[in-house]
């Protein structure tokens, strides 16, 4: 029956960034935040280290000019450009030479690739977002679509020489084509279906209550509003099968030999596709491999051009996405 | 009545809306549509069943064998390729074992710690007009130029990594850190380094017993290793990207109750890995197939032969870089179908890791969303 009160225990100290374990974890803290920072620092440093070194080789070897020796870098007495690197052809040994017919194959290969990749893919594409339900079968397309744009380029070239070259019996410009063409098809149905399903749902109802055809919305209103975006898709695809080596090495294989030649037969300009073709990034290869100094010379300045026009695209795609973006917010 | 307006007939409809025709269309569309997914789909059967076809007579003779004999020899028409598979998984996971810390705290960096700064420009730049002739950027600029910084280093290609590798890194990796990783260097001896005492520091790694091994005999910088540098750099923007957007989709509610709690923000960062680890593991394999099917920096810079040992400082050769230098010349029909085996492993995994991959991180993603 006694009423027993408690006595009330005073409640433990609070550790106020005193005790030992809190130093420990503010100093934990401390060097994770910095070890966070260091990380990408140092991902962006290999960026500039890379891009850096590439523009001056290639500088040096496009123009003579030499950012270490030539020290004020405005005093461009040694600099002259080098045009012959893009009016001349390969020669060999140490004569100086140029890769003109490689920057026009590699012109004339990203258009046949793109003759095969960009109908195919856009279509793909298109089927994933206009047509497609949320069932197994296209849970699967988007499964082989990513499976496909996973697979090493090495295998397609594979491919294309077991589809194009044992036929034919050599190597040939659309042997290349077909494998490049294979590599851009998943990139371009991927960002297509990206770009289709950023379009409004209201604009295709309204052009369907309009009394538009599935035909007319899709090809009058929903693709031209996603133009820009698919556009973007394209020349990221592009970007991307401009670097590809690998599939090259034994479907193209290289040549020195001039891709256009002129007689009086109907469209005067030929174009050899049936035989080795010159391309870029094999030449690169040929070249980057080999102990000829002045070889080493024009892939360093073969390695310029192709960067440029890497990074030219790639940065033409996000301005022309961050205005689409800042455009929808 | 006959003062009221006539309305003129109207003009005949050239076709009616939903005339045969434009259904016809309609049914065009969707057959094109269609047929361009079975195309893909086709694609894939026809890449697996092409190489399948090419490698069937190597598959029949060698069968299990193949993975773990050692021997290439196409006179004798035996051929085993265990020194290749090595290789290629060795540089990849050496590869993933540099970058994945890197990457983590990247894209740690880029959701949770990158500034966000209020940068004015002038308001003619961007074809506005202010009332102070000044705009303020949107405060994530910064994270948006890393991140695009970040996905460009992914858009470098392989060719000129290996060009990059082969000038710079392979001199670096055989002077400097591959004797300092197996044994020691003098520290005055190193590069811009003159400055420094003459001390003997290095990690010792070749004399501890049992990984001693791995790093045997550093003496040439064009080796496993090298790649597997060249290779780190170039999966950690691919696996930044991903785990940067798998972190985007945590609940914000974690960290901030962890941080309410008293956590400090390294401690609420654990919860947030923990909490994305499916994701990042998603990356990782996605990573790690990428980096088995690299070419051209390999191939420039692995040195293009069999590995004389386990060392990861002894030359090497994975089945990609095999390819590239003995596909176009195979001496014979039994080396090109060894060869087309050698690919079809390397499709395979490549294959079902990419597909595991994607539906790991569908699911994380999918899942953040929906919350």
């Amino acid at each position: 029956m006694t009423l027993a009160i408690e006595p009330i225990t005073p409640l433990p100290e609070l550790h106020r960034g005193r005790s030992l374990h809190n130093v420990w974890a503010r100093f934990v803290n401390r060097v994770a935040v910095l070890l966070c920072w260091t990380s990408a620092l140092v991902t962006i440093g290999a960026l500039f280290l890379i891009f850096g070194y590439i523009v001056y080789k290639g500088v040096w070897a496009l123009t003579g000019l030499e950012f270490t020796t030539h020290f004020p870098w405005f005093d461009f007495t040694h600099f002259h450009l080098n045009a012959t690197f893009f009016t001349s052809l390969p020669r060999p040994g140490d004569a100086v030479g140029g890769m003109r017919n490689c920057i026009a194959g590699t012109l004339v290969l990203i258009a046949m690739a793109s003759v095969i990749g960009i109908p195919v893919g856009m279509l793909c594409g298109i089927y994933l977002a206009e047509y497609s339900k949320d069932n197994l079968f296209s849970h699967s397309v988007r499964l082989v679509v990513d499976v496909l744009a996973g697979v090493p380029s090495i295998i397609v070239g594979v491919l294309a020489y077991s589809l194009v070259v044992r036929p034919m019996g050599n190597n040939s410009a659309w042997a290349g084509a077909v494998a490049l063409g294979f590599i851009m098809c998943p990139i371009i149905a991927r960002t297509t279906e990206e770009m289709l399903k950023l379009v409004p749902k209201a604009l295709r109802e309204a052009s369907i209550g309009l009394g538009a055809s599935k035909f007319q919305t899709l090809f009058r209103v929903v693709i031209p509003a996603a133009a820009s975006g698919i556009i973007t898709g394209v020349m990221l695809s592009v970007a991307r099968v401009a670097g590809e080596t690998a599939p090259l090495l034994f479907t193209v294989l290289g040549s020195d030999q001039p891709i256009f030649s002129m007689n009086s037969h109907f469209p005067f300009f030929h174009a050899d596709l049936n035989n080795a073709f010159p391309s870029l990034t094999a030449q690169i290869y040929k070249y980057a491999t080999s102990a000829e100094p002045e070889w080493l010379k024009e892939a360093w300045g073969g390695m310029l051009v192709l960067i440029m026009i890497v990074l030219i695209m790639n940065i033409m795609v996000r301005v022309v996405t961050a205005k689409k973006m800042a455009g929808r917010h | 009545m006959s003062d009221l307006p006539v309305m003129p007939p109207a003009a005949p409809l050239r076709r009616r809306a939903n005339s045969a025709w434009l259904r016809f269309v309609d049914f065009l569309t969707f057959g094109g549509a269609f047929g361009g997914t079975m195309t893909l789909i086709g694609l894939l059967a026809l890449l697996i069943g092409t190489i399948l076809i090419g490698a069937f007579p190597s598959i029949h003779q060698f069968g299990f064998s193949f993975f773990t004999t050692s021997m290439w020899n196409p006179v004798t028409a035996r051929f085993g390729a265990w020194p290749y598979i090595y290789c290629t998984l060795v540089t990849s996971l050496v590869a993933l074992v540099i970058s994945l810390p890197v990457s983590l705290g990247s894209a740690i960096f880029l959701v949770k710690l990158a500034p966000k700064i209020r940068f004015p420009i002038p308001s003619a730049l961007l074809g506005k007009s202010s009332p102070s002739g000044w705009t303020l950027l949107n405060p994530r600029i910064f994270v948006t130029v890393t991140s695009f910084l970040i996905e460009l280093l992914a858009a470098i290609p392989s060719i000129a990594y290996g060009l990059w590798g082969v000038a710079v890194l392979v001199p670096i990796m055989q002077e400097s850190i591959q004797p300092f990783l197996a044994d020691s260097v003098i520290l005055s001896d190193l590069p811009l380094c003159g400055w420094l005492p003459h001390w003997h520091v290095g990690l010792y790694l070749a004399h501890i017993p049992g990984i001693g091994i791995l790093f045997a005999d550093p003496a040439a910088g064009s080796n496993m290793f090298t790649s597997s540098v060249v290779l780190a750099i170039m999966v950690t923007p691919i696996m930044t990207a991903i785990i940067r957007d798998v972190l985007a989709v945590v609940p914000p509610e974690l960290e901030q109750g962890a941080l309410g709690l008293g956590a400090t923000w390294w401690q609420a960062m654990k919860l947030v890995i923990g909490f994305s680890k499916m994701g990042i593991f998603g990356a990782v394999i996605l990573g790690f197939a990428r980096a088995m099917g690299e070419t051209m920096a390999v191939t420039m810079i692995i040195g293009n032969s069999r590995p004389s040992s386990y060392s990861l400082f002894s030359q090497g050769q994975t089945i990609a870089s095999l390819l590239a230098n003995q596909f176009n010349n195979a001496d014979t029909d039994s080396e090109r179908q060894a060869l087309y085996f050698t690919a079809l492993i390397l499709l395979m995994i490549t294959m079902l890791i990419n597909g595991i991959a994607r539906v790991i991180l569908l699911r994380v993603t999918a899942g953040g969303k929906h919350k």
